[in-house]
């Protein structure tokens, strides 16, 4: 979509060169890209000023993702026409692609300071930018600068950057509000049912996590992604019976995955088989899914193992020391073995990561109560006796 | 006891709708075929009135009309009778082509002709009917009701029977259409003649510029019929080979091959049966396809049985009732 409009961004473009560019000019709109270069590259050896030239070198670029020529074309346009909001635009575009998020948030920024003619897709992709470089509140600022559009998938991205940036902030139920919205209003985007459903887990929602699983599998039935969080929800919901299932779908869209050993471990867990999951979780951390360390850790603790989980549990923080889930495993660890300063570390930030989980309340309440801060761990026993 | 006929349910769905709470119509989500049983809060619910509560405390099945040693039996008695058990796919009539409302489950229970012969059906005796605790009720022929694989049954998938199946028993006949598998059964009775309602409830209807609509036989054995449970209608494809997934049953029938088009019913190809089909159930199929480029396909299934019956490519033209929807499936997705 987004190199569509590009296309359409630079049909916009007057042409105001001679007969060759002219011609790329309609090869370009007419589909014939490679007649389009060939035609391009001629009206630049007769101009080598020609901006339309250049931005139509660096569109043909992009869409073969050719990085490194659509950069240098781009960057021709800026050195011609330095306040061209077209050259920064499509620098900022072609970071985004390269995933170099603050790049693009530089030269979203320099498009908006040159008046690019279409302010709410470039506040849209700055706030993406923005969020993505670890700047989600830069990114919500720059997301009311504009009203949301009404329909379509920039009205879906506008809710999922939003969505992505309350996520960040720890602001799981508006997070999750804005990706459901960026979700009805684009269903073809895997990545907002991701988001989606990875939020409702983390906020204990399982149900509706399951429930959006299920169709997000049926939309996406050979999406490894989404067949990895369909299993993962419908494991958490006890009575489910659909993770051998999700299982047999992950392994037909990706049998090479290591997660398919962690799935194969989470539904020995759940049918009671705790050596083969034991097992199981151990080749797939093996293998580097971080997420079998909190796992093995768990089933260390089950069986009174604490060092083993202890060890199990630092790991899977070294693998992703954000991660919510982590740290209070490992925090309730460290209380539970009497290592009360370590257990506050942790249990502090999982309450950063994660404000409204009962859980982590219930943790600190007994954590202050054991530190001796009575009214401290009233408050959040009575934070986790709450819906 | 007043007994509803299909029509005075509509009315009294309206009257429901109005007064009170609804029968509850769920489909099993097909996406979610796996190779075991359809698990019990997953199997379709297509209820004519809304549910009862029946205990079986207390509880008696009388059996009796036309026969000479009408009788009772208890809850208890039931359960302790001699069981049979059968893998039986149950599909609503109603089921639109590709539609959920089919499901299959392992049944347990006693059955029915023991129960007749205790009864000892009068020599003119031509039919049985059932009658639910909903006020719903249905008919079907001695044959039928006499054949040994014909269940009274309180178990399904090896638990006691859910409430919202028909606890404390229910009807099953295997390879027929679901209306005829009464649930929270309240009584049995012989019948001398047709039920009235096996000519007017659930028939097949036919339409003639000469003769308007006719009825044209009552609808009970299921037909052959084939769907998809992936992928499913508009899904998204990132890669090019797929393992194309389904359910095909044939009612009384066993299916004798299922094949699927990649060119909207020009050619087609045989797909894999893991295993070996049997009368009553529903088998499943793979394919594995290899999409010949990005873009929108269509993808389509049909069904033969052993007796010689193939899935039509659409529904005949004069058919002017709702049931036995059973032409190819065609299901759109997008290869990206």
């Amino acid at each position: 979509m987004r190199l569509l409009a590009l296309l359409l961004m630079v049909v916009v473009l007057p042409a105001q060169s001679p007969a060759p560019l002219d011609q790329a000019d309609a090869a370009f709109r007419s589909g014939d890209l490679a007649k389009a270069s060939e035609l391009a590259r001629k009206a630049l050896e007769q101009d080598q000023g020609s901006v339309h030239a250049h931005m139509i070198l660096g569109v043909i670029a992009a869409q073969a993702t050719d990085w490194n020529a659509a950069d240098k074309h781009f960057q021709s346009v800026i050195k011609l026409q330095p306040q061209n909001p077209f050259g920064y635009f499509y620098l900022g575009q072609s970071a985004l692609y390269q995933q170099r998020w603050e790049q693009a948030a530089g030269h979203f920024t320099k498009a908006a300071a040159a008046n690019y003619p279409d302010p709410q897709r470039l506040m849209i992709e700055l706030a993406l930018a923005q969020n993505q470089s670890g700047n989600p509140q830069q990114a919500l600022e720059s997301l009311s600068k504009v009203q949301p559009p009404p329909a379509g998938p920039l009205a879906a991205q506008y809710h999922a950057v939003t969505g992505f940036a309350l996520g960040k902030l720890n602001q799981p139920a508006a997070a999750i509000e804005a990706m459901r919205r960026a979700r009805d209003l684009d269903e073809s985007s895997a990545h907002y049912w991701e988001f989606l459903i990875d939020a409702l887990i983390s906020a204990d929602d399982t149900y509706k996590a399951l429930v959006e699983a299920i169709q997000a599998q049926k939309k996406f039935p050979d999406n490894a992604e989404i067949q990895y969080w369909f299993a993962i929800a419908s494991y958490y919901v006890a009575e489910s019976p659909l993770t051998k299932l999700a299982l047999r779908n992950l392994r037909e869209a990706d049998p090479e995955s290591p997660r398919v050993l962690l799935v194969e471990g989470l539904l020995y867990r759940k049918q009671g088989r705790a050596q083969e999951a034991m097992q199981t979780f151990t080749q797939a951390a093996e293998k580097g899914v971080p997420d079998a360390h909190l796992l093995l850790g768990i089933l260390h603790k089950e069986d009174g193992e604490y060092e083993a989980a202890e060890r199990e549990f630092r790991e899977a923080e070294n693998a992703n020391a954000g991660n919510g889930q982590v740290l209070l495993e490992l925090g309730k660890l460290l209380l539970v073995r009497g290592n009360l300063k370590e257990a506050q570390a942790r249990l502090e930030r999982a309450l950063a990561a994660m404000p409204d989980k009962a859980g982590v309340h219930y943790q600190l309440g007994l954590l202050y109560g054991r530190l001796g801060e009575t009214e401290k761990a009233q408050q959040h026993l009575r934070r986790s006796r709450q819906p | 006891m007043l007994i509803l006929s299909r029509r005075a349910f509509l009315g009294g769905s309206l009257a429901a709708a109005a007064w009170g709470p609804q029968p509850e119509i769920s489909a099993f989500d097909l996406s979610l075929l796996d190779d075991g049983l359809t698990p019990l809060e997953s199997f379709f619910v297509r209820e004519h009135f809304p549910m009862p509560k029946v205990s079986a405390h207390g509880w008696m099945l009388p059996i009796g009309g036309a026969v000479a040693a009408p009788f009772e039996i208890s809850y208890d008695d039931l359960v302790r009778s001699p069981r049979t058990t059968l893998p039986v796919t149950v599909e609503c009539a109603e089921n639109p082509v590709g539609g959920g409302l089919v499901s299959h489950a392992e049944w347990t229970g006693v059955t029915l002709g023991s129960l007749l012969e205790r009864a000892q059906p009068a020599a003119e005796a031509r039919a049985v009917r059932f009658v639910g605790a909903d006020g719903y009720s249905r008919s079907i022929l001695l044959d039928k009701a006499l054949h040994g694989d014909t269940l009274i049954a309180h178990v399904m998938n090896g638990e006691r029977l859910p409430e919202k199946h028909g606890f404390p028993m229910r009807v099953v006949v295997p390879g027929w259409y679901g209306m005829d598998a009464v649930k929270w059964l309240q009584r049995i009775e012989v019948l001398n003649a047709d039920d009235s309602a096996m000519t007017r409830d659930y028939v097949r209807l036919t339409r003639s510029m000469l003769l308007g609509m006719r009825p044209a036989g009552r609808v009970s054995a299921m037909n052959v019929k084939a769907v998809f449970s992936r992928p499913v209608d508009g899904a998204i494809l990132s890669g090019r080979k797929f393992i194309v997934r389904g359910a095909a049953w044939a009612g009384e029938n066993r299916v004798r091959s299922v094949e699927v088009s990649a060119d909207g019913g020009t050619s087609w190809s045989a797909a894999h049966l893991p295993a070996e089909a049997q009368p009553y159930a529903w088998v499943h199929w793979d394919y594995d396809w290899k999409a010949p480029g990005p873009g929108m396909h269509e993808l389509v299934v049909r069904a033969h049985d052993e007796a010689g019956r193939s899935q039509p490519a659409e529904r005949a033209g004069d058919r002017g009732d709702d049931y036995e929807q059973d032409s190819w499936q065609r299901v759109r997705v997008m290869v990206s």
